[in-house]
């Protein structure tokens, strides 16, 4: 998968339109628990790596998600 | 002096006897008297549960839920090697926090097969008539969430509804034929369950919820939750059948 691919992913999870690697995560209206916690199922789902809302909490823009999966 | 919750000469099967709940179960039945068959997944965490009992005439078999067949292979096991069963409690469970979004048929099916399916098919074929004492008694571990709803939880929530549902069906069924059917439903419980869920929510997150719902404040231990299931095992609470009895600090006052 790559970059782009992801992005999109995150976008489908969390149900937003027009995300980019420099979209602030606290400036979406739909990021709320339901979609950190979605965010969470989806890397568990697809990547089997363990994400916790500690490491959500240091998260400021999508690229900090892109650069968490590596 | 008595002991109203004494189990001495009662064989017990235990289902999920390798969880945190289950092994406290298994324990406490021990310290009473009664005699084990445990049963879970994992014979590695099966091991230092039995070797820790006391008593003997203990056994240990290895059952996965998601094999439809399994159960009664293994509880046809259990009484050619043990002998008829005077009670048995299922405490085995799953939880996986997922949003609604996210739960797509083959997920909920995971945890509807372990937490209710596994549930009724263990009492059907614990209470066959090959299998029973004369009077019985069964106990299955549901959850507050069986009544409160959880944002995340719709999969764990409607497992244990389903899982009282049944139980108060399946009490009526029975109790001509000398068998109680009971549930305890816990609030929140010291086990890897809890941890897990801790550390994918966040602390801060759940201590709002003892604060607020669980007032008797801390996180419950397993013996609470093993105490009221060997109280609704023994005969000390043999006119009780039907009841889910919640064990949660306050949380649903």
């Amino acid at each position: 998968m790559d970059t782009q691919e992801f992005v999109e992913l995150v976008a489908e999870t969390l149900e937003v339109d027009g995300l980019e690697l420099d979209t602030t995560l606290s400036s979406l209206e739909e990021w709320d628990s339901m979609a950190k916690l979605s965010l969470i199922v989806m890397v568990d789902d697809e990547f089997g790596k363990k994400l916790t809302a500690d490491d959500i909490k240091g998260f400021s823009t999508v690229q900090d998600i892109v650069d968490f999966i590596g | 002096m008595i002991n109203p919750m004494d189990l001495s000469g009662k064989h017990i099967a235990v289902m999920g006897a390798a969880g945190g709940i289950g092994s406290e179960v298994a324990r406490q039945v021990a310290r009473l008297g009664g005699k084990l068959s445990l049963l879970d997944i994992s014979e590695n965490s099966l091991f230092p549960v039995i070797e820790g009992l006391e008593g003997d005439g203990h056994r240990a078999y290895t059952v996965d839920l998601l094999d439809s067949e399994a159960i009664e292979i293994a509880i046809k096991r259990v009484c050619e090697e043990s002998g008829r069963l005077d009670g048995a409690a299922f405490c085995a469970g799953i939880n996986e926090t997922r949003p609604l979004r996210s739960l797509k048929p083959e997920k909920l099916l995971k945890v509807a097969t372990i937490n209710y399916l596994s549930y009724v098919e263990f009492i059907r074929c614990v209470t066959s008539r090959k299998s029973r004492a004369e009077k019985m008694s069964i106990v299955g571990v549901s959850s507050i969430h069986s009544m409160h709803g959880d944002k995340g939880n719709t999969a764990y929530c409607s497992s244990k509804a389903a899982m009282d549902g049944a139980m108060r069906a399946m009490a009526h069924e029975l109790a001509a034929e000398g068998v109680r059917v009971n549930n305890v439903a816990p609030g929140w419980v010291k086990t890897a369950m809890f941890e897990r869920t801790v550390e994918t929510l966040g602390l801060d997150n759940i201590e709002k919820e003892f604060e607020m719902l669980q007032y008797m404040g801390e996180p419950i231990e397993p013996l609470d939750v093993a105490n009221a299931v060997c109280f609704l095992l023994s005969n000390a609470s043999k006119f009780i059948t039907g009841t889910s009895m919640v064990v949660a600090g306050g949380y649903l006052t």
